[in-house]
């Protein structure tokens, strides 16, 4: 060893992951079959059996730069074949958790999330601010005669309530990956000269086949031992795209054609709703009861991740039932299910840059700086 | 024919392996009367399947033979063969053992000419060769049994073959009317020498034993290199019989891993640094590859490691081997590892793999009051005198280690009679 390296663990950090999921890192003895069981992980330099010695001595800056913790897809082989214990698939997850509230900007809020203790309090500033602009605009009376929403809370509250929150979102998650993009390229896995391409280039060769694959999850597929996760993740993001894509010709048509809401059962966009909304119930079902069925050993759910899952089946649940209420028009019933729903919805897209759901950005980001950085993994 | 005769002792001990010949001897050699029973129909047991001791490389014959001399000629130890121990009761200084006999059809006069197993068509799996081969139903169990006598299968017991053996056989040794026979004795101390059973493989589902051809074990490995073996100690490959040039051994195939056998067994890196210096001795351009957690050659062992270290054709790889595959043209064994050294995945092929599999202890079973730990070894607890664990029924560890014990279990046995 010519070049002396000098180690300074950051002990809270290994206690922070630690308590997001990752307790039992420490039971590590290195012996790297967790990087050998994986279908995910690259030729060269292959995860995860460096990630757990560096979570192990605390090195911070190289897991928060590592793209290689958002390449895993958890499906848990390397846990289930792990000798100690270990359960490198919830140590990585848990570096994923700390790096949502690592980047994401106002850092309070990360530090909420994560803590089961904020949780009304995260609850409470959307039903207090609903309530304070329906009361302040005489709307906390259930309307008379057909059920119709916009009469209980109009367009525009939740137009601009929904406009601003994703104003926010938007800003916060920029900040976020602008810093995340920043430390992967100096970090563990750093870009050379001959990675430095042109714009366009860099979209055609490195962006949209990434893209293209999040859409097949072709990635996802490879886990091969919990096929059932696949399934479940597809179903929920195909049922967040047909809710996302119904959001926007909702929104759209209400401002340019002037649509009047509710719409036909029979409308194409109303079907699309119900089977976006079937897809995200099912999903989630498969995942919370794969997640209680799972053997404990090989792993455990944080409450990080438990709460996120809850959410996106209460919002889901709560939708579902705010439709079936309307439809046999138990007012009461409906008009509040739709405030509950609506406020799950705020909890979802508000605190998304600091919850589990921001995911879906810094796992896009590494997945193509990965590809950008040449760390391939063969796809089959 | 009459019954086996068997008078009452002062020492039991269960296990004719090397820890329990080793304590019967001592204890014997004292003037202890000593009851050896052993289930196979010869003994030795693990040792005897051995091709050479490590470190000294020397053969397992030198150790047993002059062990078995010693019983030979000691009129204290009774030895009973194809027995188990089904039940003890009493206490210290006063057991009452059950020893059931199973018949052996040979009895003494047996001078293992082998003319029976001449006229035996019959074959049954070896399990002197870990069922590597097949032998005669009318069988010497390996070619330095003791006792050297032959055994009939029960497998043919009741057929027309017997009767050829019977006919074959000039000094009146086949005896087809013996029976399982179940017999009571008083002893004084019991020592439990059971010994282990090596951890089945094909329970490691990602390294490929039972589904590669020449994905073998450490004691298979063993038999290959041993004289006496199924190739007459060529190291080939059971697919094809072809030489075996590069041969690679995956450490801790099962030990120290929770989802098998949590514990180090202990012997493993020593049996495959070992065995790496058959491969070499016998193929002098053959190479082989050691995929290593840690290296555990403790104490003196380390100059054993750092002279098969030595040696440029053997190299030794820190990371596990975690996935096996076979190619299905060479069938050459195609392993992947992580070198945690350089932190980059590995790709190796070889003609063979060698797992080096782990020690299950094997418990006496049956009616006998023995405290075992969580994974069933022997535990030494204080409190309980008259009956004592001894080797590897107690922890994994080495023959040199065995033996030392062995000394200390006849000591305790024959406490517990000065007690009496």
């Amino acid at each position: 060893m010519a070049e002396r390296q000098i180690i300074e663990p950051d002990m809270d950090f290994v206690r922070e992951v630690e308590g997001l999921g990752g307790d039992t890192l420490k039971k590590c003895f290195q012996c790297a079959t967790c990087s050998v069981v994986c279908n995910l992980t690259p030729e060269k330099k292959p995860f995860p059996r460096k990630e757990m010695i560096w979570a192990s001595w605390g090195l911070k800056e190289r897991l928060l730069s590592d793209p290689d913790v958002w390449l895993c897809h958890q499906c848990n082989d390397c846990s289930t074949y792990c000798p100690r214990g270990a359960k490198p698939g919830d140590t990585l997850a848990a570096v994923r958790n700390y790096s949502f509230m690592h980047y994401a900007s106002p850092q309070f809020l990360g530090k909420a999330l994560g803590k089961a203790t904020y949780l009304p309090l995260l609850l409470a500033f959307p039903v207090i601010l609903l309530l304070f602009l329906m009361g302040i605009t005489g709307h906390l009376n259930i309307p008379e005669g057909e059920i119709v929403f916009a009469k209980f809370i109009p367009h525009t509250i939740v137009d601009p309530v929904f406009m601003a929150v994703s104003i926010l979102v938007v800003i916060s998650i920029v900040r976020g990956i602008s810093r995340f993009w920043n430390g992967l390229k100096v970090g563990v896995h750093p870009l050379n000269s001959q990675n430095i391409i042109s714009g366009g280039d860099f979209v055609k060769l490195h962006v949209i086949p990434i893209l293209v694959e999040i859409l097949k999850h072709s990635r996802f597929k490879k886990c091969e031992r919990s096929s059932f996760r696949y399934l479940a993740h597809l179903l929920i993001f195909y049922g967040f795209i047909a809710l996302a894509a119904v959001t926007g010709m909702i929104f759209l048509g209400t401002y340019l054609l002037g649509t009047e809401l509710p719409l036909s059962m029979y409308n194409p966009v109303n079907i699309l709703a119900n089977l976006g909304a079937l897809s995200l119930f099912i999903g989630c079902t498969i995942v919370i009861s794969n997640r209680l069925k799972e053997k404990e050993d090989k792993s455990r759910s944080a409450y990080f991740d438990w709460v996120f899952i809850i959410m996106v089946y209460l919002v889901t649940i709560s939708g579902i039932l705010t439709e079936v209420t309307r439809l046999e028009r138990f007012a009461v019933l409906a008009y509040w299910l739709y405030f509950i729903h609506l406020v799950l919805v705020f909890y979802l897209l508000a605190y998304l840059p600091f919850s589990k759901f921001a995911h879906l950005v810094y796992r896009t980001v590494a997945m193509v700086y990965a590809s950008y950085a040449q760390r391939e993994v063969e796809l089959l | 024919m009459a019954d086996t005769k068997v008078s009452d002792g002062d020492v039991l001990v269960i296990g004719g392996g090397i820890s329990g010949l080793t304590t019967a001897v001592e204890a014997a050699e004292v003037g202890c009367r000593v009851i050896l029973v052993e289930k196979e129909p010869s003994l030795g047991g693990r040792v005897a399947r051995n091709n050479k001791y490590y470190t000294k490389l020397c053969p397992p014959s030198c150790g047993l033979e002059i062990n078995f001399k010693r019983i030979k000629k000691n009129p204290n130890i009774q030895c009973l063969t194809l027995s188990e121990v089904e039940a003890i009761s009493g206490g210290e200084g006063n057991y009452e053992v059950t020893i059931r006999i199973n018949p052996r059809y040979v009895n003494e006069n047996c001078t293992a000419c082998g003319k029976c197993a001449e006229v035996c068509v019959t074959e049954i799996p070896n399990e002197f060769n870990l069922g590597m081969d097949k032998i005669r139903a009318a069988y010497l169990p390996h070619p330095m049994a003791f006792p050297m006598r032959y055994v009939i299968a029960p497998e043919i017991i009741g057929t027309e073959e017997v009767k050829k053996c019977l006919d074959a056989c000039k000094y009146n040794a086949i005896d087809l009317d013996m029976k399982q026979e179940t017999v009571k004795v008083k002893v004084g101390a019991v020592v439990v020498a059971t010994g282990w059973n090596p951890y089945d493989a094909a329970k490691i589902d990602n390294l490929g034993f039972g589904k590669c051809r020449n994905v073998i074990t450490n004691v298979m490995m063993e038999r290959l290199a041993s004289p006496s073996g199924p190739t007459k100690g060529r190291i080939v490959r059971p697919s094809d019989g072809k030489e075996v040039k590069t041969v690679i051994f995956a450490q801790c195939a099962g030990s120290r891993d929770e989802n098998h056998l949590a514990y180090c067994s202990g012997v493993c890196c020593l049996a495959s640094l070992k065995q790496a210096t058959y491969v070499r001795e016998q193929y002098p351009d053959a190479k082989a590859t050691i995929f290593y957690i840690d290296v555990r050659a403790l104490g003196n062992y380390e100059d054993f490691y750092t002279k098969v270290a030595g040696d440029e054709n053997i190299s030794l790889i820190k990371g596990k081997v975690a996935r096996v595959e076979e190619d299905p043209t060479t069938a050459d064994v195609v392993v992947e590892a992580e070198d945690t050294l350089t932190g980059d995945k590995i790709k190796a092929r070889a003609d063979m793999l060698v797992l080096a599999t782990g020690m299950v202890p094997s418990a006496p079973g049956g009616n006998i009051a023995v405290t075992y730990d969580e994974f069933g070894f022997v535990v030494s607890d204080p409190s309980i005198r008259g009956i004592y664990g001894v080797g590897c029924a107690r922890r994994p560890t080495g023959v040199a280690q065995s033996v030392q014990d062995a000394t200390g279990a006849a000591l305790k046995a024959m406490q517990s009679m000065v007690r009496r």
